[in-house]
C-alpha cells in the first residue's frame, strides 16, 4: 500500500512536472499555518512555533524570486483569514511583507548554504547549513520584531523576550523542515530510492509515528521527559538510511508536533519550554549522526566506486595504462591512455574497453602476452597498438590492468621496408629474367636448328624427285620440331606468368629442376658436379616457383663462386630435400659445396644486404633469399660447419591437402 | 677424297637432322650423342671433317677438340654453337677449330663451308691466296679501325672498347662497322676466322 502510494506521487509528479510543489504550496501554506498557531502573543501575533519560516526559505530557496508573489499571497491570506485579535491587520500585513522580504534576502544570500545535498553527506556541509540556518533565523526574527516595534505594536521593553520567542521558533521551523522538505520535493530525481521503500523502512515509520503520536497526543504524557525515546528509533534510521532517513524522521517529528499541539492542546502552552530544546536537540544530533554515519559508508564505498579515472600514480608513465572493471567497462586510465584514445581527462571512465579496442579479443589474448590490435581513438582514427594485459583479483571484483603502446612509426617502417624488399625481389627477378631468356633462346636454338636441317633435306628429296616416303617422314619431324619450339614458349610463358607471388602447390623435384636449367650454363662452364637427391615422391610444397627458384639460384651461384675463388680442384655441389623431422609439414633443402666454408666474420654478417665476401657481388643474394623463405612461412640458415663446406638450409611449408583440392 | 663425316651433338633432333642432310647431300655422316662416345668410337681414316657442338653433357666441344690434337688427330673441326659470344668462338678458333658457327644456320652455307674446308685440306691447307687477300685487308685498315679489330677479335665489348681507346661507344660501332666492311667480313665468327687464319699461319706483330 505504501509503494502504491508513493508511485501515486511519483505519477503525479511526472505527470505535472516539478511544479506540482508549487501548486500544492498555497493550501499546505495555509494547513500548516492553521496547525502551528499556538499561543501568540497578544499584540504581536508571535507563535511559540514557526514552521512557515522553515517551509518559506525552502520554497524561496529551491526556486528563487519567481515563487516569491505566490509566497507573499499565501501569507497575506494567513494574516487576513487566520489571525485573530491583536494586533491590527494592517500591522500584521506591514510585519509579514517585511518579514517575506527578509526570507527572499535570507533565501539569496544563503540559498547556497542552505541546499541540503544527501548524494554526498559530510559532517562539515551540515555545520555549514546549521550555521546558516541560525543565521537566517536571527534575521528573520530580529526584522520581525524590530517592524513591529517600529509602528508601535510592542513595548520596547519586550524587545528582548520576543525576540527570542520568534528566534527559537524560526530555527526549530527550519531546522526540522528544510531537510525534509528537501528530500521530499527531490524524491522523484533520486535513483537510489526508485525501487520504493523496503520492510525495515515501513518500520521504521510507524515507530517514528506512533511514538510521537503517543508522546504529543497522549494527555497524560509528558512530552518534554520523554522525548528522548524519539532518539532510539531516529539513531536506528541514521544506520540503516543515513542522513535521508534522519531528515525525514525530524520531518515527521516535527509535522506531528506542530499538529498536535494546535489540534489537540496538550503540549504545555510555556513560550520556551524544554520541548522547544529537545525538538532542536533531536535535529542537530539526528542532522549530525546522519552526515557522519553517511560520510564513512562513502568513504568505505570509494575505493570501489569513485576510484578517480586518472591515475595520478602513473602520469609520467609514457606507455598507456588503462584498468578496466569485470564487466569490461574503463574503470581508470593515464594520460597517456587518455592520448592515445583521445579521451577527455576524466570522461572515460564506464566506457566499454570494446568501443577502445574493437579488433581485440580478450578471449584469445593469453595474459601477459603482447599482442598487436588497433585503438578506436575517439575522433574516429584507428591507431595500430601492442598492448599485454593481465587480470588481478580486487575486492570489487576482477580488475584487468592493460597496457598499450602506438606503434603507428613501426607499422610505417615496416611497410616500407616491405616495399623496399618488394623492389629488391622485382630487381633479382628482372636479373633472373634475363637469364631465363637467354637460357630459352639457347633451348629455342636446337629445334630451329633442327628444322632447318630437316628443310635443307626435304629441299633436297624434293628436288630429286624419287623418295617420296622419306619425304614425308622428314616433313613430320620438321612439325615434331616446330611442336618442341613451341612447348619451349609455353614453358617460358608460364614460368613468367607464375611469378606473381602467389604460393601454389607444385612438385619440388620440377622446381628444382627449373632452377638447375637455369643455372646449368654456369654449371658447366664451372665444371662443377652436381648431386640431385629429390625423391619424385615427396609431398608438393606450397611456393611461388620462381621465387624458390631464385633461392636456389643464388645459393648454388654463391657455391660454384665460392669453390671457384678457392680454387677447389674438383668441385661438388649436392642438393637435397627430405620431409623435416618432427611434425612441423615442412620439407627441407639442403645446398651443400665442397668449398673451404665461410670464415666466422663472414658468418656473422651473412644475411646482412651489402655485405658481401665476393669480389663482384652486390651482397644482396642471401638477405633477399632468406626473405624470400621467411615469407614463405620458412627459415633459411647456414649449417654450424662441419668439416669442409658450405651448408645453406631452408624450410618450405607442404601444401595441405585442401590447398592441393582447389 | 673421303666423305666421312662425324657429327657430335647431344640434341636427338640436331643430330638427325643433321645426318640426315648431310646424308642427301651426298656425305657419308656417323653420328655420335657426346664427345665421349666420339673420340672413343670414331675410324679416323674415315672421317675427313668433324661437326661438334660446344655446350654437352659431359665434355664439351672444345675439350673434345683439344684432346683430339692432343691425339695429333689433324682432321678439320667445325664448332657449331647456340651460344654465339666473342670469347667462345676466339676459344675455338685458338683450339684449331676449322670453322665456327652459330646456331641456328642457313644449311646451304653450313654444306658449302664443309666442302671448302674438306677440299681446303685435301689441298694440304689454306690457299696462300686467301691468306694474301686477307692481310692486303688488313692494310687497308686505318691505325683506329685495326685497334678495334685486335681488341674484337679478342673478344672484347664494344663498350670495354670505347674506355680502353678514350673514345665513345658510338664511335667504337661506327670504327666497327667500316672495319667489318674492309674485311669484307660478313658476321663476326666470318671475322674471327680470317684473323686465326692468319695468327695460326704466321704469326703477327703485336701491336
Amino acid at each position: 500500500m505504501v509503494r502504491d502510494a508513493v508511485s501515486l506521487v511519483r505519477t503525479l509528479v511526472r505527470a505535472t512536472g516539478k511544479h506540482v510543489f508549487l501548486i500544492l504550496l498555497f493550501p499546505a501554506y495555509l494547513l500548516l499555518d492553521w496547525v502551528s498557531f499556538p499561543f501568540p502573543h497578544q499584540d504581536t501575533g508571535i507563535s511559540a512555533w514557526n514552521p512557515l519560516s522553515g517551509l518559506s526559505l525552502f520554497v524561496l530557496t529551491r526556486w528563487g524570486g519567481a515563487a516569491f508573489p505566490l509566497l507573499f499571497a499565501a501569507r497575506a491570506c494567513c494574516d487576513l483569514l487566520l489571525r485573530h485579535g491583536g494586533a491590527t491587520p494592517a500591522g500584521v500585513l506591514w510585519a509579514n511583507s517585511v518579514l517575506m522580504v527578509v526570507f527572499l534576502l535570507a533565501s539569496q544570500a544563503f540559498g547556497r548554504f542552505l541546499t541540503f545535498e544527501v548524494a554526498e553527506p559530510s559532517s562539515r556541509r551540515i555545520l555549514i547549513f546549521i550555521g546558516a540556518a541560525t543565521v537566517s533565523a536571527l534575521l528573520i526574527s530580529l526584522s520581525y520584531v524590530a517592524a513591529i516595534g517600529v509602528i508601535g505594536g510592542l513595548a520596547w521593553g519586550d524587545f528582548a523576550p520576543l525576540w527570542q520567542r520568534r528566534f527559537v521558533g524560526d530555527i526549530i521551523g527550519i531546522l526540522t523542515l528544510l531537510p525534509g522538505l528537501t528530500i521530499i520535493e527531490g524524491w522523484h530525481r533520486r535513483h537510489d530510492l526508485s525501487n520504493g521503500l523496503s520492510t525495515v523502512t515501513v518500520v521504521q515509520g510507524l515507530l517514528v509515528a506512533g511514538i510521537a503520536a503517543v508522546l504529543f497526543g497522549w494527555p497524560e504524557v509528558n512530552e518534554s521527559k520523554t522525548f528522548y525515546l524519539l532518539f532510539v528509533p531516529m539513531v536506528w534510521v541514521s544506520l540503516t538510511d543515513g542522513l535521508l532517513g534522519v531528515a525525514l524522521v525530524i520531518f515527521i517529528t516535527g509535522i506531528a508536533l506542530f499538529s498536535t499541539i494546535n489540534l489537540l492542546g496538550h503540549v504545555s502552552p510555556s513560550d520556551y519550554s524544554p520541548t522547544h530544546l529537545m525538538v532542536i536537540t533531536q535535529a542537530l544530533t539526528g542532522l549530525l549522526l546522519g552526515a557522519a554515519v553517511g560520510e564513512s559508508q562513502r568513504q568505505r564505498a570509494a575505493p570501489r566506486d569513485t576510484a578517480p579515472p586518472l591515475m595520478t600514480e602513473f602520469d609520467s608513465v609514457p606507455d598507456a595504462m588503462v584498468t578496466v572493471h569485470g564487466d569490461g567497462r574503463v574503470r581508470s586510465y593515464n594520460p597517456a591512455a587518455a592520448w592515445l584514445f583521445g579521451l577527455e581527462r576524466e570522461t572515460g571512465a564506464g566506457l566499454r574497453l570494446d568501443s577502445l579496442l574493437p579488433d581485440l579479443d580478450l578471449v584469445r589474448v593469453r595474459p601477459r602476452s603482447v599482442v598487436e590490435t588497433h585503438a578506436q581513438r575517439r575522433d574516429g582514427r584507428m591507431v595500430p597498438v601492442e598492448l599485454a594485459l593481465d587480470w588481478t583479483q580486487q575486492e570489487g571484483g576482477p580488475i584487468m590492468a592493460l597496457m598499450a603502446r602506438d606503434i603507428s612509426d613501426r607499422k610505417t617502417l615496416e611497410a616500407e621496408l616491405a616495399s623496399k624488399q618488394a623492389e629488391l625481389t622485382l630487381v633479382s627477378r628482372r636479373s633472373i629474367t634475363g637469364e631465363l631468356a637467354a637460357v630459352m633462346a639457347h633451348e629455342i636454338n636446337q629445334p630451329l636448328t633442327a628444322i632447318v636441317n630437316y628443310i635443307g633435306v626435304c629441299q633436297q628429296l624434293a628436288a630429286d624427285g624419287d623418295n617420296r616416303e622419306l619425304l614425308t617422314e622428314t616433313l613430320g619431324k620438321v612439325a615434331r620440331q616446330a611442336n618442341r619450339s613451341g612447348e619451349i614458349i609455353r614453358h617460358l610463358r608460364r614460368f613468367l606468368s607464375q611469378g606473381d607471388g602467389m604460393p601454389t602447390a607444385n612438385a619440388l623435384d620440377k622446381v628444382v629442376d627449373e632452377a638447375l636449367m637455369l643455372i646449368a650454363a654456369d654449371i658447366r662452364k664451372s665444371g662443377v658436379a652436381i648431386r640431385v637427391m629429390v625423391p619424385e615422391d615427396l609431398p608438393p610444397v606450397l611456393v611461388d616457383c620462381v621465387q624458390i627458384q631464385q633461392v636456389l639460384h643464388n645459393l648454388i651461384r654463391n657455391a660454384i663462386e665460392a669453390m671457384a675463388e678457392a680454387g677447389v680442384s674438383s668441385p661438388a655441389i649436392s642438393l637435397q630435400a627430405h620431409i623435416a623431422d618432427g611434425d612441423s609439414g615442412e620439407v627441407t633443402v639442403t645446398v651443400a659445396d665442397a668449398g673451404p666454408g665461410l670464415s666466422a666474420e663472414a658468418r656473422r654478417s651473412l644475411f646482412t644486404p651489402f655485405q658481401t665476401v665476393k669480389t663482384n657481388g652486390m651482397g644482396l643474394g642471401l638477405s633477399i633469399s632468406r626473405s624470400i623463405v621467411e615469407a614463405h612461412g620458412g627459415r633459411l640458415w647456414l649449417e654450424a660447419s662441419q668439416g669442409e663446406g658450405a651448408q645453406f638450409r631452408f624450410t618450405l611449408p607442404i601444401a595441405s591437402r585442401e590447398k592441393d583440392a582447389q | 677424297m673421303t666423305d666421312g663425316i662425324c657429327i657430335v651433338d647431344d640434341d636427338d633432333a640436331v643430330r638427325d637432322s643433321l645426318r640426315m642432310l648431310l646424308s642427301v647431300k651426298g656425305f657419308k655422316p656417323q653420328a655420335f650423342a657426346s664427345a665421349e662416345a666420339f673420340l672413343d668410337g670414331f675410324d679416323p681414316e674415315g672421317c675427313c671433317c668433324v661437326i661438334a657442338d660446344v655446350c654437352m653433357r659431359g665434355m664439351s666441344g672444345l675439350e673434345m677438340l683439344e684432346r683430339l690434337r692432343e691425339r695429333h688427330a689433324s682432321m678439320p673441326v667445325i664448332i657449331i654453337t647456340a651460344h654465339g659470344d666473342v670469347p667462345t668462338a676466339v676459344a675455338a678458333m685458338k683450339a684449331g677449330a676449322a670453322d665456327f658457327i652459330e646456331k641456328p644456320y642457313d644449311n646451304a652455307l653450313l654444306v658449302s663451308r664443309i666442302r671448302q674446308i674438306v677440299s681446303l685440306r685435301d689441298q694440304g691447307g689454306v690457299s696462300s691466296e686467301v691468306v694474301r687477300g686477307i692481310r692486303e685487308r688488313i692494310e687497308q685498315l686505318s691505325r683506329r679501325e685495326r685497334e678495334v679489330l685486335d681488341l674484337v677479335a679478342a673478344g672484347i665489348s664494344n663498350k670495354v672498347i670505347a674506355g680502353r681507346l678514350g673514345v665513345s661507344t658510338r664511335t667504337v660501332e661506327i670504327h666497327r662497322a667500316h672495319m667489318m666492311e674492309k674485311m669484307e667480313a660478313e658476321s663476326l665468327s666470318d671475322l674471327i676466322r680470317m684473323v686465326t687464319t692468319i695468327d695460326i699461319l704466321s704469326p703477327r706483330d703485336s701491336g
